[in-house]
């Protein structure tokens, strides 16, 4: 038995070292194949643009879209390099053909308020969605490999500015446009700067509130600051990714925490400790795998539990979000508040133009 | 075998189903998964216990606070060429920072000058916390990160505080 057992180690050692090889291999090429697996680009009708909205964009700020699109897939760009240009109009202009420029870019014009300067062409060319979406193109192959930059990078290389990640929060809602523009959806793209936290498909077990499961004679808070996700059929094991960029603050019990360089603290809870991927200090990307699905601690089955802390939060898109501590029902005559500083996960989502469990991929079980 | 053996065997299968107890064929109807309240008898809990990040000691948030301050000098230099800007600020910066901030055109930056004493932000740990600065340009929020609490402060980003 034992002899046998080392054979079948024997022979299998060499296949496992060239699956690690291959492991290697894929891990390094994910950023460019991902992106390609976003989608090629094809040439949109501009009479068939909807009129929205579409992550809070709507009439002719999506025909300004699909005209950046449009002149990317003419160039040869596909979906990243159109996701980065409409990421950016959606930071310089807000989508809009601007006629005047802005107190940061006074002489600026147009989507993506190209400067007077004759590398941009004409002032006409800067006001021609399609001409000024050119341009970008251009200054974007002439940075040689963007595709290895952050695209918040990429897009303050050409734009200039004192603030490499101002376009960061335009990137999510960048690539729902693009994604329901060009068909077929976001949601298979895991990339950019908010990414869902199991593979998409997975449903919704539970929702973000109170709940009123009291458990008689106990004194129990039953407000629920998190939504529960799980893949199903088959929810133990399934991969866990970091939804945003960070640092890893938590690693304990059944809790992972990431801080977000904006302030904010995404925790997943539930997984086994042995599944955990990451320590305390390592550094994380939005997308990366983080551990496993578990049902470590107090929880019925295998699931996430996703929860968003706004504590200490420098980001103003999530400033407004209602706070837990500010939901409180009235529960036999106690008064039952949310834990401090939590908002709703959906919420979060939503501030960035994402629907976190969309009606036609997303089941809720509740 | 021994009984040991195969007693040890035994638990490391019943651990091994314990461990892996969804591994078998899944159940044809969805049965959903929630987060529990404890089952402890007496105890108020809540649902379920967070655990908040431990923070930095004293000693290390000012020293998270003069990194802020000086990487904020050196930043407020908008009339240095990209060159001698970029090296003022590298000795600062976090890998990612570095990256982020290389190619930047310093003659956009409208800061000149820090004005006051940063402030480390609530909601702050001992690998990762926002220092907020007062400058001539309005409050900045510096992110400084470090791989584990023996480890110096790096800056990772220096944005203008939104209105």
């Amino acid at each position: 038995m034992k002899g046998r057992t080392g054979a079948i180690a024997l022979l299998a050692a060499p296949l496992l070292i060239v699956a690690g090889l291959l492991a290697v291999i894929l891990l390094v090429f994910v950023p460019s194949t991902q992106a390609n697996a976003c989608g090629a680009s094809r040439l949109l009708d501009l009479a068939d643009v909807p009129d929205g909205p579409i992550a809070g964009y709507t009439g002719e700020q999506l025909d300004n879209a699909a005209a950046i699109m449009n002149a990317g897939a003419s160039a040869g760009f596909q979906r990243d390099a159109q996701t980065i240009a409409v990421m950016v109009a959606m930071a310089e202009s807000g989508l809009r053909v601007l006629e005047a420029g802005t107190a940061q870019r006074p002489d600026g014009l147009g989507l993506f308020l190209q400067p007077d300067d004759p590398a941009w062409g004409t002032s006409a060319d800067r006001l021609d969605p399609q001409a000024s979406s050119l341009g970008f193109y251009r200054a974007l192959a002439g940075l040689g490999p963007w595709q290895q930059l952050e695209p918040t990078v990429a897009a303050h290389r050409i734009q200039g500015g004192d603030d490499p990640f101002r376009f960061e929060s335009f990137y999510a809602p960048a690539a729902e446009v693009v994604g329901t523009l060009a068909g077929g959806g976001q949601v298979v793209c895991q990339s950019g700067y908010l990414v869902f936290p199991l593979e998409p498909g997975f449903q919704m077990t539970s929702p973000y509130g109170y709940r009123g499961q009291v458990v008689p004679g106990q004194t129990i808070n039953p407000w629920h600051a998190a939504v529960d996700l799980q893949n199903w059929p088959g929810p133990c094991g399934q991969p866990v990714y970091a939804i945003t960029a960070g640092k890893v603050t938590v690693v304990a019990g059944y809790q992972v925490s990431i801080k977000s360089p904006d302030g904010y603290t995404v925790s997943y809870l539930h997984m086994w400790l042995p599944d955990v991927m990451v320590d305390v200090g390592d550094d994380v990307i939005a997308g990366q795998q983080i551990g496993r699905v578990g049902n470590n601690g107090p929880s019925t089955g295998c699931h996430l539990d996703l929860r968003v802390n706004v504590i200490g939060n420098t980001n103003p898109l999530l400033d407004d979000l209602p706070r837990a501590e500010n939901d409180c029902t009235n529960a036999g005559g106690r008064r039952v508040c949310g834990p401090v500083g939590f908002v709703h996960p959906e919420a979060f989502y939503d501030a960035f133009g994402v629907e976190l469990c969309p009606a036609d991929t997303c089941r809720r079980t509740y | 075998m021994t009984h040991h053996q195969f007693g040890g065997t035994l638990l490391a299968a019943a651990l091994l189903v314990v461990l892996t107890g969804c591994s078998g064929p899944a159940p044809v109807s969805p049965v959903p998964a929630t987060s529990l309240p404890s089952t402890t008898p007496t105890e108020p809990v809540d649902d379920p216990e967070v655990i908040v990040a431990p923070t930095a000691d004293a000693d290390s948030q000012a020293a998270a606070i003069e990194t802020a301050e000086r990487a904020t000098a050196a930043f407020a230099r908008p009339q240095l060429n990209p060159r001698a800007w970029y090296d003022g600020m590298l000795p600062y910066l976090s890998q990612r920072g570095a990256e982020a901030y290389s190619g930047t055109d310093p003659s956009a930056i409208r800061v000149t000058a820090v004005t006051g004493d940063g402030a480390v932000l609530e909601g702050s740990t001992d690998v990762l916390l926002i220092v907020a600065l007062p400058t001539d340009a309005g409050t900045y929020n510096i992110t400084l990160t470090r791989s584990g609490v023996d480890e110096a402060w790096l800056v990772e980003r220096i944005r203008p505080a939104a209105d």
